[in-house]
């Protein structure tokens, strides 16, 4: 024989196929148009007007912040130095549970190195929120840090109790600096904040983020805060030139007050060179927990219907009238033509969800900024922004994998009604279940069943706070869990070829 | 090395049923071997077997020295027609024999060819699904010679073929023996082997009951048999089977007289004045022969609770 036996050849061999059933095609087609029509239509019909009360403003790249704090500060031209010795911080003990209305909340643990009580100096652009700035500082549990312009974070040590820190300013860079003793110095990273014009303000502040309290389950979710101040006391304060230190709360602090925060949002007293500062409110990121390209893609459901649709037939349709002879016949070795067909399945599958989110990111996106998806609370999203073309191509994957899925069980089952409508329960059961249970309960139902895909349409971090289960983990954990339950169906499908009769 | 199938005590049980049992023969180069059998002897099992589709559980079935399972492009080597209806109706005919081709790297122009070689070529572009029987089986005998095989096995290949089917069946199988290649066609009706088989395998109940050549076979069934056209047919027979001959009638003015040479039953003829118009040596069919070499040798009746077994009448 000339002819070698060639595993592309058998790619060709399926895809044939598959694009010769024109049923098959128009349902590829389908799902999708569907995708992108339910997605416009869901768009349609979600509104949003998170921008008029917001607890945030817009960061100096255009995203949503916080910008709270108590700072003590002078203004300063050109290239400084300060220089401050945090004697203590104590911050507020919160309470673990509390009652809401009716709800019994539990509080959000939330271990971003922005969410934690501070005392720190720091360069700001004016007093404005969400002007840029750059800090260092001494968290209550994870050490010292440097942060600038809300989304940069750089850690120093993880020492806690007094500590020595400077800030120097030359030019456009700042860099920031540790000591144990005053005399010892760390570096601990270098920040060019976006706006930084020669006049600043210069100073040390003292922040500590509201408590987040949640509960979902039940198809809903809520979230409340309680507002926490941390105290904090200063001294060996320097400053090359020094004036006068002036005490202000930053950002909108009233709302937080008639929640029983602090008074004004903090004050400062000064004995003896030693400032004590009382502070409330967060410096950092605070995107709302919807996700914006997750509300784009609500179509994604309808196409994975569809799409489990031709994974489960490509199979069963072998077994309907005995084609799968004719198959092994041709090709006897069963798991080569297996890996071929969730090969070509799984692109195609891919290809047709990749046209089908990106229609409807295209589609939907302007609809819902027409409906108060806008900035600062949504930033406009771009088909160029990481985030958002991870999440298009995990997404794509994501239904792409559950295809191959419902090809793997249609081998097991060889009868298409029984392994469709097993392929969407699988999908479909963990979601609905999951909305219902209480609390992070449901984390391990999307750890472990297809559902846990879902996450891959959220561009945003995993979070609680929503009544969807799969906001819990994030995207990547999601189409892990995608990637095993095809490892594992495909294996299972691959033993029952090799060792039952055709 | 010279193309055929080796079947080696193969032995397949399916539950309580053994359906096939102990099975062995081979299959030559260049002869029509006929495969048959009552329908539920084991002959689709048997060749089910020798495509690797089912695993026996004892012995074992070569192609060309190897075992099926074994062949990288196995088309190439054998082509099968098992069941013409293993399609999917959705699909083109065209497009049926070309993934067929694309799995075992054969060329797009053979498609074409095969399809011509049928009697397709003009309904190419048409859904499977709406062909009759005939032209399933067609298509299903077109993608067995689509990799120009050394070998082919046809699972009853004349099923719903209209009688020209038939006949160009019969002659598609001579001429693919006449090329060399070793051809294995099955059939539960013997009338449909007669002038095509040069060889047979008859089995019943999954064992091996024959395995002659088809010139043997008619040549020993025909032994001693004499036909004699008379109009006097009952006085005839009285007399030659009072010289004790076993007489068949196998016409209004025909007996077949067995176990009496052509000259004596000539002369008692002649002796009791009966005439007679014709004697010749009886030349026996296909299916006369099958029933000699079965008669005793196997049980047609079903098992109990197996639909009834269909025999073949002509």
């Amino acid at each position: 024989m000339t002819a070698r036996e060639s595993f592309p050849r058998l790619l060709l061999a399926e895809w044939t196929k598959l694009r010769s059933v024109s049923r098959w095609v128009i349902t590829l087609l389908g799902a999708a148009a569907l995708t992108i029509g339910l997605s416009y239509l869901a768009a349609s019909g979600n509104k949003t007007n998170i921008n008029e009360h917001a607890d945030f403003v817009s960061g100096p790249h255009g995203e949503p912040v916080a910008d709270a704090f108590y700072f003590v500060h002078q203004q300063i031209t050109g290239d400084t130095t300060l220089t401050v010795r945090v004697a203590s911080l104590t911050p507020e003990p919160a309470r673990r549970a509390v009652r809401m209305g009716s709800d019994q909340m539990t509080k959000l643990e939330d271990p971003s190195p922005f969410a934690q009580p501070a005392a720190g100096i720091m360069i700001k652009d004016g007093t404005q929120p969400g002007s840029s700035y750059a800090s260092v500082m001494l968290t209550a549990a994870q050490g010292v840090h440097m942060q600038w312009d809300f989304d940069a974070d750089r850690k120093g040590s993880a020492r806690s109790g007094a500590r020595w820190l400077r800030l120097v300013r030359s030019g456009n860079t700042i860099t920031g600096y540790e000591s144990a003793d005053g005399a010892a110095w760390q570096k601990i990273g270098t920040a060019t904040p976006k706006n930084l014009p020669s006049t600043v303000e210069i100073g040390f502040y003292v922040s500590s983020p509201a408590a987040v309290y949640t509960t979902r389950g039940g198809g809903s979710s809520s979230v409340g805060d309680r507002p926490t101040s941390a105290q904090a006391a200063f001294d060996n304060v320097q400053l090359g030139s020094g004036g006068t230190w002036h005490g202000e709360s930053i950002g909108d602090n009233d709302r937080l007050s008639e929640k029983g925060g602090v008074r004004g949002g903090g004050r400062v007293t000064e004995a003896n060179g030693t400032y004590t500062v009382v502070g409330t409110g967060k410096i950092g990121p605070q995107p709302p927990d919807d996700d914006m390209l997750e509300a784009a893609l609500i179509g994604v459901i309808a196409g994975l219907m569809a799409l489990i649709a031709i994974g489960v037939l490509y199979a069963t349709s072998e077994y309907r009238r005995g084609m799968i002879r004719t198959t092994f016949a041709a090709t006897p070795r069963r798991g080569r033509v297996l890996a071929a067909k969730a090969i070509v399945l799984g692109t195609t599958s891919f290809l047709v969800g990749l046209v089908g989110v990106v229609g409807s990111f295209l589609l939907a996106i302007p609809i819902l900024r027409k409906q108060g998806f806008t900035p600062p609370g949504f930033p406009r999203p771009s088909l160029m922004d990481d985030s958002v073309l991870r999440t298009l191509l995990l997404t794509a994957a994501f239904m792409a994998g559950v295809a191959v899925v419902g090809l793997a069980i249609g081998v097991l089952l060889r009868h298409s009604a029984a392994a469709i409508t097993i392929t969407i329960v699988l999908v479909l059961g963990p979601l609905i279940v999951g909305m219902i249970l209480p609390g992070t309960s449901p984390k391990w139902l999307m750890y472990t069943t297809l559902a846990g895909g879902m996450a891959t349409q959220r561009a945003k971090p995993p979070t609680i706070t929503l009544a969807e289960p799969w906001a819990m983990i994030g995207p990547w954990a999601g189409i892990g869990v995608v990637a095993a339950w095809v490892a594992v169906t495909l294996g299972l499908a691959w033993w029952q070829l090799r060792t039952r009769d055709a | 090395m010279e193309p055929r199938i080796e079947v080696r005590a193969l032995r397949k049980r399916y539950r309580t049923t053994v359906a096939v049992d102990g099975l062995s023969f081979t299959v030559r180069a260049g002869e029509v071997t006929g495969f048959v059998g009552p329908n539920g002897a084991g002959k689709s099992t048997t060749m089910r077997l020798i495509l690797g589709l089912d695993s026996p559980d004892e012995g074992d079935a070569l192609v060309n020295g190897h075992p099926y399972r074994s062949l990288r492009t196995p088309l190439r080597q054998v082509g099968a027609l098992l069941d013409a209806s293993a399609l999917h109706p959705g699909r083109r005919a065209r497009d049926h024999l070309l993934w067929l081709a694309h799995s075992n790297g054969i060329g797009k122009r053979r498609v074409s060819e095969v399809l011509d070689q049928v009697g397709l070529a003009s309904a190419a572009r048409r859904r499977a699904g709406g062909f009759s029987l005939g032209m399933q089986q067609r298509l299903g005998i077109a993608a067995a010679l689509l990799g120009d095989p050394p070998v082919l096995m046809f699972d009853e290949p004349a099923n719903g073929l209209d009688p020209d089917g038939i006949v160009w069946i019969r002659g598609l199988m001579r001429s693919l023996a006449a090329e060399g290649r070793a051809v294995l066609v099955s059939s539960h009706l013997m009338g449909e082997l007669e002038d095509t088989a040069d060889h047979l395998i008859a089995v019943g109940r999954g064992r091996l009951i024959a395995d002659t050549s088809v010139a043997k076979l008619l040549a020993a069934a025909s032994k001693d048999r004499v036909e004699v056209a008379t109009a006097q047919r009952a006085e005839a027979t009285t007399v030659l089977a009072n010289a004790g001959a076993t007489v068949t009638v196998a016409g209004p003015e025909t007996v077949v007289v067995e176990g009496l040479p052509g000259d004596r039953v000539s002369a008692l003829l002649t002796e009791a004045a009966i005439p007679f118009s014709e004697l010749r040596r009886h030349r026996a069919s296909l299916e006369e022969a099958y029933m000699d070499l079965t008669r005793g040798a196997i049980e047609f009746a079903p098992e109990t609770g197996a639909p009834a077994t269909e025999r073949s009448v002509r």
